[in-house]
């Protein structure tokens, strides 16, 4: 994960987080604070719908008092003269109807009904409501009795009949003086139905309802506002009748304006912050980016540039000063301090390369000046020692022989170290050209059989019938393994034979040299391919450098291939070289080319 | 075959024998004598030339180093000239100088053989060299033949 890529998930996270903390608390206190203006507002409206109420009690009651205080009305009372109802209730003027009241009632002296109308009923259903307001008019009989000493004492108030709730001022009928005891009583009234509540509505503009209360054990008169969902609340108010007993509650319902209003406010700020937030953010990440980002990342990109192009001398841009520019320079120091210490390994090294092959041309170039005279010293005492320039004494042979001996020794050491310089200068090349097999393990085996019938030894070589004539390899240094494997066979075999094995072993190509000498202790096979090991016979005398095991071997991996031994002390030795077995695709090799 | 030739195999034959180390030559001189070659030397490229020329040698048996002209050029101004182009040049070579005897096939030479030059195994190697190189072959005297 880039460094970009986490800042841009820390930066998402904060914001989100931010978002949700300030979102949650705002809305929190924004939703408190217009919840409670909403149930202030209600509060207020449902106090005005209830003075709305009082008010027409209010104008009921003191019309009521007019009419119940006045001389026409007392005098009817006490002489019941019909000439009163005409001209204040009967149905041509509309009495009741231009007071705008459902009922007028009067009782007389006695306590009975002198006079009931309501309106909009006829006299049928007038005599129902008598029977039906019974129950109110015995209530005045005891509430408000004749006798009473407070003659300016009324009732006022809701009053419960049946389903219906009455708007009712009842007062004493009293001369306009109210100078006398009262006459009776009269009750004016208003049936607070639909209608009723529709205009109480249409003048308050609000939407009221009262719903009657069957029985209700409190008498709690306060105001309660509560939501009836998210798009209405309502607001309550318990109205109580003349006993102060709960008949009906005033309800009224308004759609949750300030609420929404609320919640708009809220998802304006949401919008705002999320707004503010993402703003917010990219700028920061721009800032990151620009800083810190966008500079870690181009120096990783130039620190990984360098690294793959191995360039030494490729170093990392530095600008302006602050701790990502402190890194750069600390990369450049190092890279600094590494193309330094390279260029010392470089010259070293190259002197140590110098060096070596310093060595390995002295090498070279001695035992070459030390090859000529021996080469002079091997000619000339093997021409004496053939007498091919005249015959010698028994005495000068002997000693031309040991001169001569001698010499091939001296020679075949001057050729290992040779060979091996060679080899460890890396001036080894491996030329591969194709070869007849049969023909390089002839030219071997010839030499051999001489030397080894020179020895008394029998000499024996085989070439597997399945292996191709035509072979690709060099051919040099293969006939020089196996030339040194079968000299030295030669060397430690006293009686006995020697054998050359060619044969094919799956994809290898296996030459055998198989012994009946000396053999070697198990101890030295682990050591007898190490230059200038040699493991000693017990004779007390060492035989050549130690050097040509060591060569084979190093020819041998040159080659591929692979060198091993077994052996049993006292029965033999046998040697194998392996190596891959290379099919030539031509037939016929043009020039011969055996000179083992 | 040939392992051991007879004296007068190479009776009858004219060889040029080209090397700058005196005893060497010399070694190679006697030893070629012995087998009845009529031998004739040389110090360098340069004197070899000449004498391939005027001698008109059956075989040259030359050394690579050497001043003025060495062992390749020699043999390559012989590949030159139609009167010595077909003379077989057999290369002397030092041990380990692999190098030389892949430069010295290239440049003409028929063969090469491996210095020291010793007489047990010389006229072995040389005559089963000769046998490859059919202008020669049958001017091998046929007396050494033993099988």
């Amino acid at each position: 994960m880039s460094i970009r890529l986490k800042v841009i998930g820390a930066i998402a996270v904060v914001f989100v987080l931010l978002f949700a903390a300030l979102f949650i608390s705002a809305r929190q206190v924004l939703m408190q604070s217009f919840t409670r203006l909403e149930a202030e507002m209600m509060t207020r409206d449902v106090e005005r719908a209830d003075n709305n109420l009082r008010d027409e009690l209010d104008t009921m009651r003191s019309t009521g008092r007019d009419y119940a205080h006045w001389d026409d009305t007392y005098r009817y009372a006490i002489d019941n003269d019909e000439s009163y109802i005409a001209t204040n209730f009967s149905d041509e003027i509309d009495g009741l109807e231009s007071l705008d009241f459902d009922f007028v009632v009067i009782t007389g002296q006695s306590n009975e009904v002198l006079f009931v109308r309501t309106r909009e009923l006829g006299d049928d259903e007038a005599v129902n409501f008598l029977v039906e307001i019974e129950g109110y008019l015995d209530y005045v009989g005891e509430t408000l009795p004749l006798e009473a000493t407070n003659t300016m004492a009324y009732l006022s108030g809701f009053y419960r009949l049946g389903d219906q709730i009455l708007l009712v001022a009842t007062h004493y009928i009293l001369p306009s003086m109210r100078t006398s005891t009262p006459a009776g009583t009269m009750t004016f009234g208003r049936i607070y139905n639909q209608t009723r509540i529709e205009m109480l509505a249409q003048q308050s503009r609000l939407n009221i309802q009262i719903i009657p209360i069957g029985s209700l054990a409190t008498t709690d008169t306060t105001i309660r506002v509560a939501p009836v969902n998210e798009e209405t609340v309502r607001g309550f108010r318990q109205l109580v009748d003349l006993n102060g007993s709960l008949i009906a509650t005033l309800v009224i319902e308004e759609p949750r304006a300030i609420y929404a209003q609320g919640q708009q406010t809220i998802n304006i700020l949401a919008l705002i912050l999320i707004a503010t937030g993402l703003v917010l953010s990219a700028a920061t990440f721009l800032v990151l980016d620009r800083v810190v980002v966008e500079r870690v990342t181009r120096l990783s990109q130039e620190v990984n540039a360098i690294e793959e192009s191995s360039g030494r001398t490729a170093r990392v841009t530095v600008q302006s000063d602050d701790e990502v520019t402190q890194v750069a320079r600390s990369v450049n120091n190092m890279l600094g301090r590494l193309e330094q210490s390279h260029s010392e390994v470089t010259s070293a090294y190259a002197e140590a390369k110098e060096a070596s092959r310093l060595k390995g041309e002295f090498l070279a170039t001695m035992s070459h000046e030390l090859r000529t005279p021996l080469n002079a010293i091997i000619g000339y005492s093997g021409i004496m020692r053939e007498g091919i320039d005249g015959e010698l004494d028994d005495a000068a042979m002997r000693m031309v022989g040991n001169i001569y001996d001698s010499s091939c020794h001296l020679l075949s050491l001057v050729n290992d170290v040779l060979d091996l310089s060679k080899i460890e200068a890396g001036h080894m090349d491996i030329v591969e050209a194709p070869y007849t097999l049969r023909g390089l393990v002839d030219a071997i085996a010839d030499q051999y059989m001489i030397l080894a019938k020179e020895k008394g030894l029998a000499f024996n070589h085989h070439v597997s019938d399945d292996l191709p004539n035509i072979l690709v390899g060099d051919h040099e240094r293969i006939s020089q393994i196996v030339i040194n494997l079968l000299s030295n066979a030669l060397k430690f075999t006293a009686n006995g034979s020697v054998t050359l094995l060619v044969s094919k072993r799956g994809s290898q190509l296996q030459f055998a040299v198989k012994d009946t000498g000396v053999g070697i202790p198990p101890h030295a096979l682990t050591y007898i391919f190490d230059e200038f090991r040699q493991h000693n016979d017990g004779s007390g005398k060492p035989k050549g450098t130690g050097l040509g095991l060591a060569i084979v071997r190093k020819l041998a991996h040159a080659m591929n291939g692979l060198i091993q031994v077994e052996s049993e002390l006292g029965a033999g030795s046998t040697f194998t070289f392996t190596m891959p077995l290379q099919v030539s695709e031509e037939n016929v090799i043009s020039e011969p080319q055996f000179a083992a | 075959m040939f392992n051991s030739p007879s004296k007068t195999v190479l009776s009858g034959w004219k060889v040029l024998v080209v090397d700058d180390d005196t005893m060497s030559r010399d070694v190679a001189r006697l030893m070629l004598k012995h087998y009845g070659a009529e031998v004739q030397t040389a110090v360098d490229g340069i004197e070899g030339l000449e004498a391939a020329l005027t001698l008109l040698p059956r075989l040259i048996l030359t050394d690579l180093s050497m001043p003025r002209m060495n062992g390749w050029e020699l043999v390559e101004a012989l590949k030159k000239d139609v009167r010595t182009k077909d003379i077989p040049v057999i290369a002397l070579t030092a041990h380990a100088m692999y190098g030389d005897r892949e430069r010295a096939l290239a440049a003409g030479c028929h063969n090469y053989m491996t210095k020291p030059l010793t007489p047990s195994t010389f006229m072995r190697e040389l005559v089963r060299l000769l046998v490859d190189i059919p202008q020669l072959k049958p001017l091998l005297n046929s007396a050494s033949k033993e099988n």
